[in-house]
């Protein structure tokens, strides 16, 4: 891998780090006023996956020493992995279909499943295999997390963009504000980045590929990181010139 | 001020003053309500009053009503003074409340 590959990939990760983290501490803070429930689901999420998983996989591909650096480095990865997609399933069972037995069903499923994969994940960190070990992504325990969290992604994105449709329709009628209607339209995006960042090396993994040292894998995964990047920051944490740009496109279009 | 179902009212009212089927009529107003991006369950009056007003009319003429509009105005104002019952978050309500 070249230096400017790497730096791509730094940059793409580090945006994804303090984005994630921004927008987490954000809803975590509003989740503590509203006691709203989606809201500190969607803020632990942020929190786990860009605060917790993305360093902790840095650590654990980056550096062989020290070894105990590493193991709690993947044990706690493993940890943040399965919060990260329990709560994102959770989220958009409570945010959109409370009330479906299919979607509680499905909750369950997956998160019965990340959590078994974890909890091999991490008998793997203490001990169970070696450090240079720990870095191989077509594992089974891993795989089985990437497939619940695709589904999770997948999942996320048909409602949100679904869902988008319907405020599209409102807002005709003057029943939408169109910032919240871009908003859906953006966490619908934010999935598709996160359904190609994690979809791609595992579809590669599957295919007999190296997930990780592929070159095309690893700048779509980049690719996809940064573009899921801009959407999160859009739609949680966006700059005012942004929400004046849609409030003004919105007036014009009426 | 009870809180009632704007969807079940609609269709009451709508039963009182017009010559349709309980099928047809319901079937109209669950048109116009998802032409305008609701569903049945969770709108609120005022959304419904809007959806009366600008979306039935066009149904109730495609099932044979004649000059709905003075009847969809008036139960457009009757739906409006209906108070809103304390459903669980919708989905826009939550992204509303999630861009802080």
């Amino acid at each position: 891998m070249d230096l400017q590959m790497g730096l791509v990939l730094l940059l793409s990760t580090a945006a994804y780090i303090g984005v994630g983290i921004a927008v987490g501490v954000r809803l975590v803070r509003l989740a503590r006023r509203t006691k709203g429930f989606p809201e500190r689901m969607l803020g632990i999420s942020c929190l786990a996956g860009p605060g917790l998983v993305a360093p902790c996989l840095v650590v654990v591909h980056a550096i062989a020493e020290p070894e105990a650096l590493v193991r709690a480095a993947a044990f706690v990865g493993q940890i943040g992995y399965a919060l990260f997609c329990s709560v994102m399933v959770m989220f958009t069972w409570q945010c959109f279909r409370p009330d479906e037995g299919w979607a509680r069903w499905l909750v369950r499923v997956s998160i019965a499943t990340v959590v078994f994969s974890a909890i091999v994940g991490m008998a793997r960190a203490l001990g169970l295999a070696s450090v240079l070990e720990l870095r191989d992504m077509d594992h089974w325990a891993y795989r089985a997390i990437g497939i619940a969290s695709v589904v999770g992604h997948l999942w996320t994105g048909l409602e949100s963009f679904a869902y988008y449709g319907r405020m599209r329709k409102r807002r005709v009628l003057g029943l939408a504000d169109p910032v919240v209607t871009n908003r859906f339209l953006l966490w619908g995006m934010v999935a598709c980045g996160a359904l190609v960042a994690s979809g791609v090396p595992l579809a590669v993994g599957f295919l007999g590929g190296d997930s990780f040292n592929d070159v095309p894998t690893r700048l779509a995964g980049a690719a996809a990181t940064i573009f899921g990047t801009v959407c999160l920051q859009l739609a949680f944490l966006p700059p005012q010139s942004y929400v004046r740009w849609l409030q003004k496109r919105a007036l014009a279009a009426a | 001020m009870e809180a009632a179902d704007p969807f079940q009212f609609v269709c009451d009212q709508l039963g009182e003053h017009v010559k349709l089927d309980r099928l047809a009529l319901r079937g109209a107003v669950r048109l116009a309500l998802k032409s305008a991006g609701f569903e049945p369950r969770g709108v609120r009056p005022s959304e419904m009053a809007v959806v009366v007003s600008r979306m039935l009319p066009k149904e109730l003429t495609a099932c044979g009503v004649v000059d709905p509009g003075p009847l969809c105005t008036r139960l457009a104002a009757a739906v409006s003074g209906l108070s809103a019952s304390a459903a669980p978050d919708a989905p826009d309500a939550v992204f509303r409340r999630l861009g802080g």
